[in-house]
């Protein structure tokens, strides 16, 4: 073994004697440790072990326990990532001629620089924030302002420099394994922290909200199915999916009625984008801000007194010569369309036939806030119909309905498809117009909010049932949804 | 990666080494988070003597007026100790605090919903024994013994009531009715035919995702005068039908004065609880009578009409209707409970529960105490109707707070459904049967 004797600067070839002398995996892990900073590292890790043992048992048992075991993890873990790559040293200090290890080939204890983080942030940031905090509150007067900040000044400090760090810490730790492993495991290493976030919060409380849906209310006994039987037999849960299925269509149909009909006539007129504006504004407030306009407008006064609601003022106004009465919008429950006369074979099944006009109403705000969403979408797919098309279907003789009906209403369909799907979701998801404007009462609870009361009421299997069906109902259109764009996108 | 020098290695170790020293030099300092209790360690010393600043959590329902109220109310006690109470009001408290429970992130201390949650707390232990906090002689002999009884579980004090209200009172213009009537069809008779007012009764029973409570206060205040407290009884805790007939026959009352109300069945349900009161001010008057809780004094001082206690308006408590069970009353009032036991928590607690704490809400008007050494009032109206609550008879707490979540929201809206539809009474109550019959809502009480 001669090592690479030849030239370089004095430390290194002392290095390498070094190596040379005591030759092999052992010589490859001294030179390792010969390295200053990995060595400090590992010195510093172990004294942060031992010593938060002995010095601060009792934080870490009271405090983080679990942490404490992480970082011994990780540092076991570290030990392994080094033994692994060993044999990589080992070769890289016997190679002879020109190529030279240098010390970016000599990568950090990327891990034992995350036990070193995790000790510092847990012993040192919370004197630290205390005394940020002190001085702020100083500074501000309030203790509470004070704590604020301090807080505020960890968010942004600590979090860069987590993402950071984490990119730098597995840079290093992936230097450990050959080139082709690195980038089949980089994009994992990165994609790493997002998907681990989407399984905590999305992945692990489906499939807990499932499994909580087959047990009782206090969460101790399986019950099979029981939590979807009450569902089924409860009439205020069929109310609501019934109330659903009222929003699916009407919801549906008015938001890409009123779209594409605004879409089509706006079509390149002078005023368009103003017109386009006004109608997208909505879109802008939140739900609950449109269902506080909207009571106000729907409000109801005693026939004979001023008219406080827009809409009855109008209605009274203008219907004046029929003398028109105004209507409580949002309590009114008569039936607008007397649909499916069904005989009352199954008791109460009258109720679910009913369209009810507050219903409508509620609906009607939830379309108001979403025309402009669908608007926009089916604008531009109009857009993107070639206009020589249809001039040549002009030419042709072709009058405005026949373009409508013939060519743009077939172009625009994969469009209005996707847009369709994408309120059938909304429908389904209805959750803040019902509940800020009568809480679900006055039959016009829907499912989401039906989910909502359950737990208000500490049944927990039976807002994970319904939770369970409401995620049953929405997931086929959503593969429909995604279906269809995919379609769309590949046809571009 | 190539890192310069600069940041590689060496560098590192004497920070960390120093923050190390540092860390291991600081006592068992505590956080000042925002309110939510994170990782304590351990040995906070225990107060021997007055506490000095620190913070209490406090999360309520109340808003607007009401939480200025409060937060009045706790002023003195931040000057006096410098602790800071950081109060969150929250329409949601059931759900702030039934998830709190089960994830145990609570407030230190927080307003209860109603003692059949404060209950079920109690025995889940969540709530601290407040036996160990305050001066129990001195408590129990300074309050009203209805309000001790309501807030103590299995002999040990679980929430102490910090302004109490007396329900059941019919409010009247005395500009336009001389006669107070006597009894219960001297009421019925004067609101049938109530000229010059245009109708008997002002009703409102909107009040958003709670819409219904007015009436479900007009169905406690006439069961128990027309069945007496053990139907009551009986009945809030789910053992006694709706579809029996006293219940009817409560519900039938309420539909009578329905029909004498102002604007009909259309308005009482439109009409907001805190606007019902005004067409007792307007000139014609709109109504006669308006039935409700003694907290709508605060309610009429915001009317265009500005009315004055005694002048423009009075009450007399709702007559008796049947004579065995003459005097009786219901009441609510505002619970308090204590989750966390810090110094500054039981501090704040003992400071709540005191007459000097209490006079301070009392004074702003809208609220009446249960402690019997709060004496001012800031009117004769107000001190009127604490000394109702005082000398009654029969004295019970608002029966839909005392039933479990279910039972009470569909109560809410069956008052709602009533009085839109009366001709449905049957299927509504047996619909509210069902719900008291469901293990569901019962089974965990």
């Amino acid at each position: 073994m001669t090592g690479g004797m030849t030239g370089a600067g004095g430390a290194r070839d002392i290095r390498t004697a070094y190596l040379a002398m005591l030759g092999g995996p052992v010589g490859a892990h001294r030179w390792y440790l010969g390295h200053r900073f990995a060595c400090a590292a590992y010195v510093v890790a172990l004294a942060l072990f031992v010593g938060s043992f002995l010095l601060f048992r009792e934080r870490v048992e009271a405090g983080f326990g679990q942490l404490w075991l992480v970082a011994l993890a990780l540092f076991i873990g570290q030990l392994l990532l080094d033994a692994m790559a060993i044999p990589r040293w080992v070769a890289l200090a016997n190679r002879s001629g020109e190529q030279r290890y240098t010390e970016e080939d000599i990568p950090w204890p990327p891990l034992v620089i995350a036990v070193i983080a995790m000790f510092a942030f847990v012993l040192v940031v919370p004197p630290l924030l205390g005394v940020l905090g002190g001085v702020l509150g100083q500074a501000f007067g309030s203790a509470r302002i004070g704590a604020q900040g301090a807080l505020v000044v960890l968010v942004l400090i600590g979090v860069p420099t987590v993402l950071v760090g984490y990119i730098v810490l597995t840079e290093q730790a992936l230097r450990h394994f050959p080139p082709r492993f690195q980038t089949g495991m980089r994009p994992w290493l990165w994609l790493f922290p997002a998907l681990a976030f989407l399984f905590i919060f999305l992945v692990y409380p489906t499939i807990l909200t499932f499994i909580r849906s087959l047990q009782d209310q206090s969460g101790t006994t399986f019950v099979g199915l029981a939590n979807y039987e009450w569902f089924v037999g409860s009439e205020g849960a069929l109310v609501a999916l019934r109330n659903n299925m009222l929003w699916l269509v009407f919801f549906t149909l008015m938001t890409v009625g009123f779209g594409l009909a605004i879409a089509i006539l706006l079509d390149r007129v002078r005023y368009e984008s103003a017109a386009k504006t006004v109608i997208f504004v909505p879109m802008a407030i939140s739900f609950v801000a449109a269902a506080v306009i909207w009571r106000f407008m729907y409000d109801w006064s005693i026939p004979g007194t001023p008219q406080t609601g827009t809409v009855n003022a109008l209605l009274v106004t203008l219907g004046s010569p029929v003398d028109m009465q105004p209507i409580d919008w949002v309590r009114d429950q008569r039936n607008m369309l007397g649909l499916l006369p069904l005989p009352d074979l199954i008791p109460g099944i009258e109720r679910l036939t009913q369209v009810a006009l507050n219903n409508i109403s509620l609906i009607f705000v939830g379309a108001w806030m979403w025309t402009g969403f669908c608007m926009v979408i089916l604008s531009a797919g109009l857009k993107g119909i070639s206009t020589e098309l249809l001039e040549a279907a002009r030419v042709d003789g072709a009058n405005e309905w026949q373009v409508f009906r013939r060519i743009i209403l077939p172009l625009l369909m994969p469009t209005i498809a996707v847009v369709s799907t994408t309120m059938i979701i909304f429908a389904l998801k209805t959750f803040d117009i019902p509940y800020a404007m009568t809480a679900g009462t006055l039959d016009t609870q829907v499912v989401a909010l039906e989910m909502w009361n359950q737990f208000r009421f500490n049944q927990y299997g039976r807002a994970s049932a319904v939770a369970v069906v409401l995620l049953a109902a929405i997931v086929p259109v959503m593969l429909i949804n995604i279906r269809r764009f995919r379609e769309q996108e590949a046809m571009r | 990666m190539h890192f310069p020098r600069l940041i590689r290695g060496r560098w590192l170790v004497l920070p960390v080494a120093f923050a190390l020293v540092v860390a291991a030099c600081q006592p068992g300092a505590t956080t000042p988070g925002p309110g939510t209790p994170g990782p304590t360690p351990a040995g906070t010393p225990d107060a021997t003597g007055p506490v000095e600043g620190g913070t209490v959590t406090v999360i309520g329902t109340w808003g607007g007026d009401e939480q200025d109220a409060f937060l009045a109310m706790v002023a003195p006690f931040e000057q006096r100790t410098g602790i800071d109470v950081q109060y969150t009001g929250t329409r949601d408290i059931n759900t702030v605090l039934t998830t709190g429970v089960a994830s145990g992130i609570l407030p230190d201390l927080a307003g209860l919903p109603g003692p059949g949650q404060m209950q079920q707390w109690a025995r889940d232990g969540a709530l601290v024994d407040l036996s160990t906090v305050l001066d129990v002689g001195q408590y129990e002999s300074t309050t009203a013994p209805a309000f001790v009884e309501l807030g103590t579980v299995d002999g040990k004090i679980a929430g102490v009531f910090i302004k109490s209200a007396i329900k059941g009172l019919i409010w009247y213009n005395p500009n336009h009715v001389t006669d107070i009537p006597g009894s219960w069809s001297d009421v019925e008779s004067m609101a049938a035919s109530p000229s010059p007012a245009g109708a008997g009764w002002c009703i409102g029973i909107e009040s958003g995702a709670a819409s219904g409570w007015p009436g479900t206060d007009w169905i406690e205040n006439i069961l128990i005068r027309q069945a007496g407290p053990d139907v009551y009884d009986a009945w809030w805790q789910g053992d006694h039908p709706w579809t029996s007939p006293e219940v009817r026959q409560a519900f039938e009352t309420y539909g009578q004065a329905v029909q004498n109300a102002h604007g009909g069945a259309t308005a009482v349900v439109s009409t907001n609880f805190g606007d019902a009161g005004q067409p007792l001010f307007t000139d014609p008057p709109g109504c006669l009578f308006h039935h409700q809780a003694s907290f709508i004094t605060g309610f009429f001082a915001e009317f265009p009409q500005s009315p004055q206690p005694g002048t423009d308006y009075d009450f007399f408590v709702m007559p008796d209707m049947n004579d065995q069970y003459a005097g009786a009353v219901t009441g609510a009032g505002d619970l308090f409970g204590m989750f966390n036991d810090t110094p500054q928590a039981r501090a704040l607690m003992q400071y709540l529960v005191t007459a000097e704490a209490q006079q301070i809400w009392v004074d702003r008007g809208g609220a009446l105490s249960g402690n019997l050494e709060v004496t001012t009032y800031p009117d004769d109206v107000s001190s009127a109707s604490a000394a109702a609550l005082r000398e009654a008879n029969i004295f019970r707490f608002d029966g839909s707070d005392l039933m479990p979540e279910a039972m009470n929201a569909a109560f809410w809206q069956a008052m709602v459904d009533y009085t839109q539809n009366p001709g449905q009474l049957d299927a509504i109550l047996e619909r509210l049967d069902g719900v008291r019959t469901d293990p569901a809502t019962y089974g965990g009480q």
